[in-house]
């Protein structure tokens, strides 16, 4: 297929070479805080996976009674007296759990609705946070993670500009060769195929953080300051607060109700509002299996009455489409084969990244302008901070708290960076880091089969810890086996 | 899911397979338009079977196997080893040419953190000011306004996208600062007056 009749708008090639620039500013500016949104959302598409396997004696339950709900839900409130909001994570098909939450506590819950313990999951809550805010204070955070989801659609929007034979070579991938023609073709080969994934995730990522932000703008310009308008357009309005004392709301006979309402919609979050007010109120979202949306959240008064639902299915295109990103940006839209692909995709995403800068250092090389120790730190950088997950994994089953994994995780990251900067060659630091990572994750495995033996029974437990250690077993014998190669190769050369 | 649903499933999976051979024997032979169309053809079948089979949950479920289909066909050769980072890499030599450029004066530094401020916020304000005037022009003058307020907070991602590249992609400090400035000027009367 030839330039001229190619369907595509052709651009100059100082067009061309402007956008490679402006992809390339993109690129260098964010690359670092990109990797870490993408690392640690790509694990935290397992969150809820390994968030049972931090916290193992958390009995498995499979349905949950009306009965049961409302026993579950008297004895948290009973705990946090004055909690503005009660939650339950009633079980589905792939998280069979029942976790009660209220303003201050977490609790796991049996099937009968007894609360057998806390739900303290320090190291899912340090990966949580590090992917929506980056540890930085919540709103503040949650706005720079979206503004890095913008600049990844941009890198996106620059990347096509920047390459204009990218669909021409669609399925071209070397894999031997000039070391700038190899990253090069995995860069764009990957990127193109797999755009469909990272451009929704970062617009999704960036619209849900940059919602509040947005919203505050229109309500400015077109509500006169009333920023609820939107908001309650979109996500429901919220009946007006009594707090005169009411005897406990009755979710028995909600759940009872909304199983005749919606049998097609299986119940997975109950939420009373206000509880033991005159104002209290329920929303119990049902999951729709054959929409993208969260959940329809179903309306029932005190008594447990049917009072309409928000819309989130069938209402305004707008409602559906904002309550669709969340499942559409995590994954979470058809068991865990979806999440698996989207693990996959995420780790692809991350290959992305890492290799726009090796590109980056493989041309500067060739210019004449090479940056072994920058190569090195990024080398660092990489797989430093994977394996300081891991670190923070172990340490976390040892009992720290997820305030004290943050500092680790930041500290840690950063002087294997520098270390690697100052003291390794480039390349080097990523072959030893390697079989680092791989070690770490097997002694994660055989550290939580060591201190929860007792909760082996469950299978997905022991699946879990399965995958966990075969996967670092395979990057260790990796990473063992490209050391040793280079080491002969050393040997020769000396 | 009926069994219906899974036939229509397995067809959109069956089909979305066709669709990508074709493109790639297009790929391969060049030239060759019918093979590009009919790739296309396939995959938007399977796209429909699949969105009858399971809403829009289904659409998203086939594009998510065709990424990966395609990524795994492409990486599997990359198991039989490829070019390290530092095989076959021509590095020149350092001269004082090279070195020189790399130094960056205080007046370029201070147009690179220019540059970073048009590129991220300001765009991002003209995006947001845009996207504003255009949710005055679209919500409905009674009724439920969410369709056209999620309408303005998409394109606002978008569009500071698209203009932060804009803004990158032009060579002058001047006419970026200029474009920036009209940009925001125009937006914000558009969204506020």
């Amino acid at each position: 297929m030839s330039g001229k009749n190619s369907i595509w708008p052709s651009l100059s090639s100082k067009q061309v070479d402007r956008s490679l620039r402006a992809h390339s500013i993109m690129g260098l500016a964010i690359s670092a805080l990109l990797f870490i949104v993408c690392l640690s959302g790509t694990v935290a598409v397992f969150e809820d996976e390994l968030g049972w396997w931090e916290l193992p004696s958390t009995p498995m339950v499979t349905s949950v009674s009306p009965e049961a709900a409302q026993n579950a839900l008297e004895r948290a409130v009973a705990q946090d007296e004055g909690t503005t909001h009660a939650y339950l994570y009633l079980p589905r098909e792939n998280w069979p759990r029942f976790v009660v939450a209220t303003d201050n506590d977490v609790h796991a819950a049996d099937a009968t609705g007894q609360l057998v313990g806390g739900y303290e999951t320090a190291w899912n809550d340090f990966l949580i946070h590090l992917h929506y805010y980056l540890h930085l204070p919540e709103t503040f955070g949650m706005v720079i993670v979206a503004i890095l989801g913008v600049f990844l659609v941009s890198m996106a929007i620059s990347g096509v500009l920047a390459h204009p034979r990218i669909f021409r070579d669609a399925f071209r991938l070397k894999r031997l060769g000039g070391a700038r023609i190899v990253q090069a073709d995995l860069h764009n080969r990957m990127s193109v195929w797999t755009a469909p994934f990272h451009i929704i995730v970062a617009a999704t990522g960036a619209m849900i953080g940059l919602f509040a932000v947005v919203a505050y703008v229109l309500a400015l310009s077109s509500f006169e300051g009333d920023t609820r308008a939107l908001s309650e357009a979109v996500f429901g309005e919220e009946p007006p607060v009594n707090k005169a004392p009411a005897p406990m709301a009755r979710m028995d006979t909600a759940m009872t109700n909304l199983a005749g309402i919606a049998p097609d919609a299986p119940a997975f979050l109950a939420i009373l509002h206000d509880p033991g007010t005159q104002g209290q109120h329920i929303g119990i979202y049902g999951e729709h299996m054959d929409r993208l949306i969260y959940g329809e959240t179903y309306e029932f008064t005190a008594e447990g009455d049917y009072t309409g639902h928000q819309g989130a299915s069938d209402g305004e295109l707008g409602q559906q489409i904002a309550n669709s990103m969340y499942r559409a940006h995590f994954g979470d839209f058809g068991s865990h084969w979806m999440k698996i692909a989207y693990f996959v995709l995420g780790g692809i995403l991350c290959v992305i990244i890492s290799s726009g800068m090796n590109i980056y250092f493989v041309k500067s090389a060739e210019k004449g302008n090479a940056r072994p120790r920058m190569e090195a730190g990024w080398s660092g950088f990489v797989w430093g901070s994977c394996c300081m997950l891991a670190v923070t994994l172990a340490l976390a089953l040892l009992g720290s708290g997820a305030g004290l994994l943050t500092p680790i995780f930041w500290i840690g990251t950063i002087v294997i960076s520098l270390a690697a900067a100052m003291f390794g060659q480039a390349g080097r630091a990523g072959n030893v880091l390697r079989p680092a990572l791989g070690a770490l994750l097997v002694i994660c495995g055989v550290l939580h089969i060591s201190m929860h033996s007792a909760s082996y029974g469950n299978l997905y437990i022991a699946f879990t810890t399965v995958v966990i250690i075969i996967g670092g077993l395979g990057l260790l014998g990796y990473g063992l086996k490209d050391l040793s190669a280079i080491r002969s190769n050393e040997t020769r050369a000396a | 899911m009926s069994t219906l649903d899974w036939t229509l499933a397995a067809l959109a999976v069956v089909s979305s397979l066709g669709g990508l051979t074709l493109l790639f024997f297009a790929w391969q032979k060049r030239q060759s338009p019918a093979l590009i169309l009919g790739g296309w053809a396939f995959l938007l079948v399977a796209t429909a079977l699949a969105t009858i089979a399971n809403g829009d949950r289904g659409t998203a479920q086939i594009i998510v196997v065709m990424m990966c289909v395609v990524t795994a066909l492409l990486l599997f050769p990359l198991l039989r080893g490829a070019t390290g980072m530092h095989s076959g890499t021509k590095a020149r030599t350092r001269t004082n040419a090279t070195a020189s450029r790399e130094r960056v004066s205080a007046k370029g530094l201070l147009g690179n953190i220019w540059t970073a401020i048009l590129a991220g916020p300001v765009a991002g304000l003209i995006a947001i000011f845009a996207s504003a005037g255009l949710f005055r022009v679209i919500r409905p003058e009674e009724g439920n306004p969410a369709t056209s307020g999620i309408i303005a907070i998409i394109l606002s991602v978008f569009l500071w996208a698209l203009f932060s590249v804009l803004m990158l992609i032009e060579s002058s400090v001047l006419q970026r600062t200029l474009y920036a400035v009209v940009g925001t000027v125009l937006t914000a009367t558009l969204s506020f007056v």
